[in-house]
């Protein structure tokens, strides 16, 4: 761990070159990857928008859509009521498009720039078709280290088929077990591929969950999304592996504006996972993405995400701009979306994964670990919104403030004036350490319906210091006991994530907090 | 007195009776034993008019009227009484109170004078003494920090103080000792008469030890399997369940 | 200013009506309007659609009525429409009625309204224990609008009493009522507020009280709605191992909207607040709850707690909270519950089946979970005459 490592300062080596050094083990993903890429003139106008539609080739229905969202998003005003601060952002300083020169999609992976390879290897991303792990705070190791060590912790499951899209600033550069999951009826691929091949499935589920004009950011990611994935899941197919999108911002001052879509159709089965990173750099950069997810009748969608774009230095300088909107709809009766999120990175975050819950007797689930250290800020939470008959929702909600961050749960239980028979189950523990940073939570809750149960708790605390004692007097050291003391806090969430990305997500909520405590 | 006929329960779309006949004359104690699912509590609820137990076939009648269209509490009024399995904690509502409030609301209904309340607070106190509760927790919130033996008392003080026509006693044996066993033996044998009967169900044979039953009907997977007497509960005990679950699959 | 804002008739005559020089009130009032549900704070309470039409100011004087709550010998006061028609010929001793009075700007501008417009600032001050209650009777009548600004303040180890209650006739008068507490160190002052109100009323009461070292606030609130009411009182803990204990429990049928709001603000260390609320809604009624607690980066040992339960015995009803926690300090034992449903049919069954019928049942089953909201009063003669009025209200239901 950095600051445990004593530093010798050499004779000709300067102070910053040593705490840049630190930084540069602290957050882990934070290389730059040289490549020439090809990038709109920077500034968004109609013509970004148009430039934009131009390259990815697409059908006019497409370009319409983004222009009628650029022509409201002008008119929209940026939210105001997140508990953030930031900067102005002033959105003509952004390139909105960036893509590797070489072209934008690969016929082979063997086609794909050395560079691009190297750089998802360092995270511990297998775009070869490997039977591996998906790391995802592996940077440094080869996937097959990768591998050895999370074994550990998760006998009996490292060896399991992953399929990877892979999007590099605003292209997606590859998508693994394509082949495979044909077989199985199952589309994967990235959005620009689905827009020209599927135009019908696209055309019908997307903006059919987050409205094009219904946030400022969402509508922003309208007029501008570069690409992402989409997933449809035919009926009464059970995904044969776990699909995963890994989102990596490498160009300077480069917004990343993906849209990822997946319809699970009726009786089916998908498990999705998502991880992002991206270079450190000063500048903050802009990340605003619109995940839309349909669950038709019997369907089951588990969507589960680390986040851990660059947070910034210890001094809150520089860090990604993480504004997301991210949305389920149950439609049809019995189905059922999970969220799970284990959120680390990020300079500023405001992120709300949400149900609708349209179908009688459908389910949400929102488990959430967030944490912030430094300067990092956050707005999460989720909204469940009750329309169909003995719907039932749980939120289960772990904040963890270090350092000088500000941290807060924002959440809404809505039940309809005819939503018979609802139930909700919210939890929401937030957990100081240290004096100099503020968790807040912020729930609403709206009942039209009298034979609602809706029940919310929420305590704030800090670690016992007779925990902390415990364990120390048990030979952990402070950081290993409060790492551990952490993951207990967490553990009801852990649970809930995939096996393999379980083990990742504790590694990196030990890199999060480092330097939090002593 | 109490006749059930060919009664068939359905709970949320599953049918729990299939079709249960059970008389029980005046003046008699009779007991349903029977295995865990075997419907037991179903019956207590049906007979006691609780909602979402839908009466698909059969009648339920107390003195040759039926009660298939009352109310709880019109059938508590007219004498029935169900010692509940799971007793409840009503935060709030004072003990002494909630009794009198029900006692004085089924003599209304019976057209018969209210209790006093210095008539009643005599009343609450011997027979409290004799179920074994303090006054101390005649004056906490209704059953609020009761173990589960406290609960089952305040079930049997109840019973004492409503003096009902017909007594149910839903497992009124489970979780209790000794002595509390002892106790309800004797609210129960004081209480036995020719106008009043009792149908106690149960999963063990030993509350019967205290309460010696008339009758034991066997209840597996929704009818009475085997009716005869007390000797039947000795053989239970022995034998278990096995050969009814078997005859019922 | 916000972008194209109309405004009311209403609006633009309240605005008419404020002094043209020197006015803060008058100045936010003509930039911003009522407050309405496009302000995060009162997205649930919009005043502004509540109060469209023009309105005078009310004349002042009430038909005479019986107190909506008898008090064991009351210091009464008086206020007829906003004016302050009554008061005892002679204080007891340790009290003491003067006008003037130092506000703040409040945050919300309502208040800040109430103080500019209100006849005066009446203080009251005490010192010593005060036996006697002091009664604050706001009547009300007509359809103008009116203001009252009182101010409380107890001296350093002083207790007392309080009651406001807050009654009204036929009418769509609206009334804005703006108190201020000011405790010094080791006072202590038991607050209730009651609220009943004809439907067509609009009402908006706010308190701040500020607290001293060691003083102890408890404050109950029995609310029985109106066309639009709106209860809001924020305490600031300003001194080392201040207490404020914030209850109240709303009955609310026909159409009527009742919105209880509090802000506890612990800015020094050890300071202690429970807060619990219980709602009851009946028919249309629509209950807002909304609880805030900051608890500042000094204030290390804080214990705060809050809990609201909502009762729904309506599918028409509607009840909308937000239970808030701001935490800057890492030393605290801050919660918050917050749960809506129906009444729990397995008791009603097992009352029912010891013979109450259905309507006795709910009504012992309501009062139960209401009762709870009072627990802090000490004084059993005012709790009971809280239950009758609950009682009258569940009777009414039935």
């Amino acid at each position: 761990m950095s600051q445990t490592r004593e530093t010798v300062v050499k004779e000709g080596i300067d102070q910053a070159t040593v705490e840049m050094t630190r930084e540069l083990e602290t957050y882990k993903h934070g290389f730059i990857t040289n490549i020439e890429s090809e990038k709109a003139p920077k500034g968004l106008t109609e013509d970004t928008v148009r430039y934009i539609s131009a390259k990815k080739d697409e059908p006019q229905w497409m370009l319409d859509w983004r222009l009628e969202a650029f022509a409201r998003w002008k008119e929209m005003d940026e939210p105001t009521w997140a508990h953030v601060k930031y900067p102005a952002i002033n959105y003509q300083d952004h390139y909105y498009y960036s893509a590797p020169k070489s072209g934008s999609k690969y016929e082979s992976i063997d086609d794909v720039p050395p560079e691009i390879l190297a750089d998802f290897e360092k995270l511990g991303i297998p775009l070869r078709e490997a039977e591996v792990l998906l790391g995802v705070e592996g940077a440094g190791q080869t996937p097959g280290e990768a591998r050895t060590d999370a074994g550990v912790g998760g006998e009996g499951v490292a060896r399991q088929k992953v399929a990877v899209d892979a999007v590099f600033d605003s292209v997606s550069v590859a998508t693994t077990f394509k082949k495979e999951l044909e077989k199985a009826g199952v589309i994967f691929m990235s959005i620009s591929e689905a827009i020209r091949e599927h135009p019908e499935l696209v055309k019908k589920y997307i903006g059919s969950v987050v409205p094009t004009s219904d946030n400022f950011f969402a509508t922003l990611n309208t007029a501008v999304f570069s690409d992402g994935t989409f997933v449809y899941v035919p009926p009464g197919v059970r995904c044969p592996m776990e699909l995963s999108t890994y989102f990596r911002i490498n160009e300077a001052n480069t917004g990343q504006f993906e849209r990822t879509l997946i319809v699970a159709d009726k009786g089916s089965y998908v498990s999705y996972l998502e991880g992002c990173t991206a270079p450190m750099r000063d500048e903050n950069q802009l990340h605003a993405a619109v995940v839309e997810l349909v669950a038709l009748e019997d369907a089951e969608i588990k969507y589960s995400t680390v986040q851990n774009w660059y947070p910034g230095d210890k001094d809150g300088k520089g860090g990604i701009y993480n504004f997301v909107t991210k949305r389920g709809d149950c439609r049809e009766a019995r189905s059922k979306i999970s969220w799970t999120q284990v959120e680390t990175g990020s300079a500023v975050t405001w992120k709300y994964p949400s149900c609708i819950l349209r179908g009688d007797n459908s389910v949400g689930e929102f488990y959430s670990i967030a944490i912030t250290n430094n300067h990092q800020q956050a707005d999460t939470g989720t909204k469940m919104i009750h329309l169909g008959r003995n719907t039932t929702s749980r939120i289960i909600s772990k904040g963890i403030a270090a350092g000088f961050s500000d941290q807060t749960y924002r959440g809404l239980v809505s039940v309809h004036r005819k939503a018979e028979g609802v139930r909700n189950f919210t939890q929401c523990d937030s957990l100081l350490i240290g004096d100099q940073c503020g968790a807040h939570t912020v729930p609403y809750i709206e009942a039209k319906n009298s034979s609602a149960v809706l029940e919310h708790e929420a305590t704030t605390s800090r670690l016992s210091e007779d925990q902390l004692f415990y364990c120390m007097q048990r030979g952990l050291n402070e950081e290993e006991a409060v790492s551990l003391l952490v993951n207990g806090f967490c553990k009801d969430v852990l649970q809930q994530l995939p096996m393999e990305f379980a083990v990742e997500a504790q590694k990196l909520l030990e890199v999060s907090l480092e330097g939090s405590v002593g | 007195m109490l006749k059930i006929d060919d009664l068939h329960i359905t709970v949320q779309e599953t049918e729990i009776l299939k079709g249960l006949s059970l008389e029980v004359p005046a003046g008699e104690v009779h007991a349903i034993m029977g295995p865990n699912g075997s419907g037991k509590s179903t019956l207590s609820y049906a007979i006691t008019g609780r909602e979402d137990y839908e009466v698909t076939q059969g009648d339920i009648t107390l003195d040759g009227d039926s009660l298939l269209e009352m109310d709880p509490n019109e059938r508590a009024a007219k004498g029935l009484f169900l010692s509940f399995q799971h007793p409840l904690e009503i935060p709030g509502v004072a003990t002494m109170s909630f009794i009198r409030t029900a006692l004085n609301a089924q003599r209304k209904a019976r057209g018969e004078n209210e209790v006093t309340a210095a008539d009643f607070l005599r009343a609450i106190r011997e027979k409290a003494k004799i179920v074994g509760l303090s006054d101390e927790k005649l004056k906490r919130p209704f059953n609020v920090g009761f173990s589960g033996g406290e609960k089952k008392r305040m079930e049997m003080l109840q019973m004492a103080m409503l003096e009902p026509r017909f007594g149910i006693l839903d497992e009124t044996d489970s979780g209790l000792d000794i002595d509390a066993l002892k106790m309800v033996g004797e609210v129960v044998n004081e209480m036995r008469g020719p106008d009043r009967g009792f149908l106690v169900i149960t999963h063990y044979q030993r509350l019967l030890d205290y309460v010696k039953p008339d009758r034991v009907h066997v209840l597996a997977d929704g009818r009475i399997v085997e009716s005869g007497g007390p000797e039947i509960a000795r053989e239970l005990e022995e034998h278990g369940y096995d050969k009814y679950i078997q005859s019922a699959a | 200013m916000r972008p194209n804002h109309q405004f009311t008739e209403f609006e633009k005559a309240l605005i008419a009506s404020m002094p043209a020089e020197g006015s803060e009130a008058g100045a936010i009032l003509s930039g911003t309007g009522l407050p309405s549900r496009r302000d995060e704070r009162w997205k649930w309470t919009d005043v502004r659609a509540a109060l469209r039409e023009e309105k005078q100011s009310s004349v002042q004087s009430v038909s005479s009525r019986a107190p909506l709550l008898s008090l064991d010998q009351p210091i009464e006061f008086l206020f007829a429409n906003g004016h302050l028609s009554q008061a005892p010929a002679g204080l007891p001793e340790g009290l003491t009625l003067s006008r003037g009075g130092d506000y703040p700007l409040f945050r919300e501008n309502l208040p800040n309204i109430a103080t500019e417009k209100a006849e005066a600032t009446y203080v009251l001050t005490v010192s010593g224990k005060l036996d006697r209650p002091i009664h604050l009777r706001f009547l009300s009548e007509g359809s103008g609008m009116h203001h009252t600004s009182v101010q409380v303040v107890l001296e350093e180890g002083a207790e007392a009493s309080i009651v406001e209650s807050l009654e009204g006739s036929d009418g769509a008068w609206f009334a804005n009522g703006v108190m201020r507490f000011r405790l010094a160190k080791g006072a202590s002052l038991e607050r209730l507020i009651l609220q009943q109100a004809h439907d067509d009323a609009v009402q908006v009461h706010f308190a701040m009280a500020n607290l001293a070292a060691g003083a102890n606030f408890t404050q109950g609130t029995l609310g029985f709605g109106s066309k639009l009411c709106r209860l809001e009182t924020q305490v600031l803990h300003e001194g080392e191992g201040a207490r404020a204990v914030l209850n109240g429990a709303y009955l609310l049928s026909g159409r009527r909207h009742l919105d209880n709001t509090t802000d506890v603000g612990h800015t020094v260390p050890g300071c202690v607040t429970e807060e619990l609320y219980k709602g009851v809604l009946a028919d249309k009624g629509r209950g807002v709850f909304q609880g805030r607690f900051y608890v500042a980066r000094d204030a290390q040992k804080t214990d705060a707690r809050m809990a609201h339960n909502a009762l729904l015995l309506s599918d028409e009803a509607e009840v909308d909270a937000k239970p808030e926690l701001m935490i800057y300090a890492d030393d605290v034992q801050c919660a918050h519950g917050n749960t809506a449903g129906a009444l729990d049919t397995e008791a009603l069954f097992y009352m029912r089946q010891r013979g109450l019928s259905e309507a006795q049942a709910r009504a012992m089953l309501v009062q139960a979970f209401v009762v709870e909201a009072f627990g802090h009063i000490s004084n059993e003669d005012v709790k009971a005459r809280l239950m009758v009025l609950i009682e009258t209200w569940l009777e009414a239901q039935s």
